[in-house]
């Protein structure tokens, strides 16, 4: 798909107690139209940055930021403002308002846009069904929850027609079980709407919940980028590793055991490797560790398995490393 | 009548109350108006503010540090020829209000800068990308956001022009300050020093009373 969102050799640097800090160090990244992006990284890696060049609030020291293919760093005015409209931002503390109401919050895009007041309450009022906050119109957002604040920065974020959705770590501030809700609120308005939704956030459980493609930042660079399942299918990917974690017990594989590590992008379609391989080839199998994520639509599923090899010809082996490349198994190094 | 009697000063009392609350008032409305505009000017021009501009920033903080350094005394009579030009005369109630604007002002101001930087710079983020213009964020976002804080500054500034006033008054300006001094110290009554101080305290009740309330009335605003 076409990119969106492109950033050409980026770089930031900040200056900070009179020494330079490097923000973000040459970076490229193609982020599709249609996306639900998912930017993961520690705290420092430069994530927050780059979303705020994405928003305009900060500009970039060297290199280009397109917009669908027109440079977007020094927009002013009335351009800036119509890409501000397109390309939207939720908050990780929400950034409402507090002198305003709930509706007030989120017509405000088009308030200052000039937009009538009929028509603005009409689509405010249309928002707020979408995100399911209705008659909370006329609540300060003093006296709404957490995840009721965040509905409210989405209302207000996609009332100018957005088209990409940035989210800056918007669940962070959030606990788990809101932060699905939101995540689910996302995925949906993200098909609804057809969105472009940028997350970037610190937690391998959001990003594994809701995105579809992931970069992983490190210290301004990037490490890794792809969609999840290019990433489940690539046998060295870090990051399809980070996705789909197995953790090993500890101990080794029996005498004349082997082990392998096993990913399944879709566990639906392939884990009756289990028992093929004991049909066909008589070899017996024991689960050592792993599990099964819902990753990019799909139930992927990592395990470590135990495949007893005992008295087989290296025949056998071959045939069994042939059945898991017939299932687009991806053999992990084995432990 | 007794000469002695205290009660034939009243009309004079309600004279002097009329000029303090006289001077209060309009001082208040040219502090606060004037105060919230080099607020805002100081805030809008910080650096890594919303449009940083140094030079502007360092000159009116500049004259906002000279004029608070400056005690009220000494402000009235440095500013004698300056008021004689605008109101011509340094005499009087109508006089007062240049020097009770110039002199309160300054701090008004930095009241009014402390109440702005209390908005959370998140918010300001949502403003600039909301695409807001300089006029809409000052209108729209950062004077209402912040509005609680300045009904306090503004509370705390009416009460101090209050005690202002009955400065003024010792030299020239007429109102309650000056009403207790030249009747109930001078003349030695001491009810009508007892008088004005009430009437000075119910005046300054009131503001704060009323400051309060406002405030109260925003609680889910803040």
């Amino acid at each position: 798909m076409n990119p969106v969102l492109q950033l050409r050799d980026v770089s930031k640097t900040f200056q900070r107690a009179g020494e330079e800090v490097h923000a973000l160090r040459s970076l490229s990244l193609d982020i599709p139209e249609g996306a639900f992006f998912g930017i993961v990284g520690t705290s420092g890696a430069g994530k927050s940055t780059l979303l705020r060049l994405l928003n305009l609030l900060e500009r970039p020291t060297t290199g280009s930021i397109l917009f669908r293919g027109a440079p977007i760093t020094g927009l002013q005015g009335v351009p800036r403002r119509d890409y501000l409209s397109q390309v939207a931002t939720i908050f990780q503390h929400f950034n409402l308002f507090h002198g305003k109401t709930v509706l007030e919050n989120v017509e405000l895009p088009l308030a200052v846009r000039g937009i009538a007041r009929a028509e603005r309450r009409r689509k405010a009022l249309e928002l707020l069904d979408l995100v399911g906050l209705q008659g909370k119109d006329n609540a300060y957002p003093s006296q709404l929850s957490g995840g009721q604040k965040q509905r409210v920065g989405i209302a207000r974020a996609l009332i100018s027609n957005a088209k990409v959705l940035l989210c800056d770590e918007a669940t962070s501030a959030l606990d788990t079980e809101t932060t699905q809700l939101i995540l689910e609120l996302l995925l949906r308005l993200k098909s609804q709407l057809g969105l472009t939704v940028v997350l970037i956030t610190h937690s391998w459980d959001v990003v594994r919940h809701a995105a579809d493609s992931v970069t992983l930042m490190q210290d301004g660079r990037i490490v890794e980028t792809g969609n999840v399942r290019d990433l489940l299918h690539d046998a060295d990917s870090y990051l399809g590793r980070q996705l789909l974690p197995a953790p090993d017990l500890g101990h080794a594989p029996a005498e004349g055991w082997v082990r392998y590590d096993l990913l399944l992008a879709d566990v639906r379609q392939q884990s009756t490797i289990f028992s093929e391989a004991a049909r066909l080839l008589g070899v017996t199998s024991a689960v050592v560790s792993g599990g099964v994520e819902r990753l990019g639509g799909l139930d992927a599923a990592r395990f470590k398995v135990d495949f007893d090899v005992r008295d087989q010809a290296p025949r056998v082996l071959e045939a069994l490393s042939s059945i898991l490349r017939e299932k687009s198994i991806v053999l992990g190094k084995v432990a | 009548m007794n000469a002695r009697d205290w009660t034939q000063y009243v009309p004079d009392f309600w004279d002097a109350l009329g000029q303090t609350l006289y001077m209060t008032a309009l001082a208040g409305v040219l502090v606060i108006t004037i105060g919230i505009a080099l607020g805002l000017l100081l805030y809008l021009t910080a650096p890594d503010s919303w449009s940083p501009r140094p030079a502007i920033y360092h000159t009116v903080n500049t004259i906002v540090n000279i004029g608070r350094s400056i005690p009220f005394i000494i402000m009235i009579v440095l500013l004698i020829p300056l008021t004689r030009a605008v109101v011509g005369t340094p005499l009087g109630p109508a006089a007062a209000l240049v020097p009770l604007t110039v002199g309160f002002t300054p701090f008004f101001s930095r009241l009014v800068e402390a109440s702005l930087r209390e908005v959370d710079p998140g918010r300001i983020d949502a403003a600039r990308v909301i695409g807001v213009t300089t006029p809409q964020f000052i209108f729209r976002i950062l004077l209402p956001e912040s509005l609680s804080g300045i009904i306090g500054a503004a509370t705390i500034i009416l009460v101090g022009l209050v005690e202002g006033t009955a400065v003024a008054g010792a030299i020239g300006a007429g109102g309650l300050g000056d009403f207790a001094l030249t009747y109930g110290y001078q003349r030695w009554f001491t009810e009508l020093i007892a008088i004005a101080v009430i009437a000075m305290v119910l005046i300054v009740q009131s503001i704060q009373i009323s400051g309060d309330a406002w405030i109260r009335l925003r609680k889910h605003k803040r």
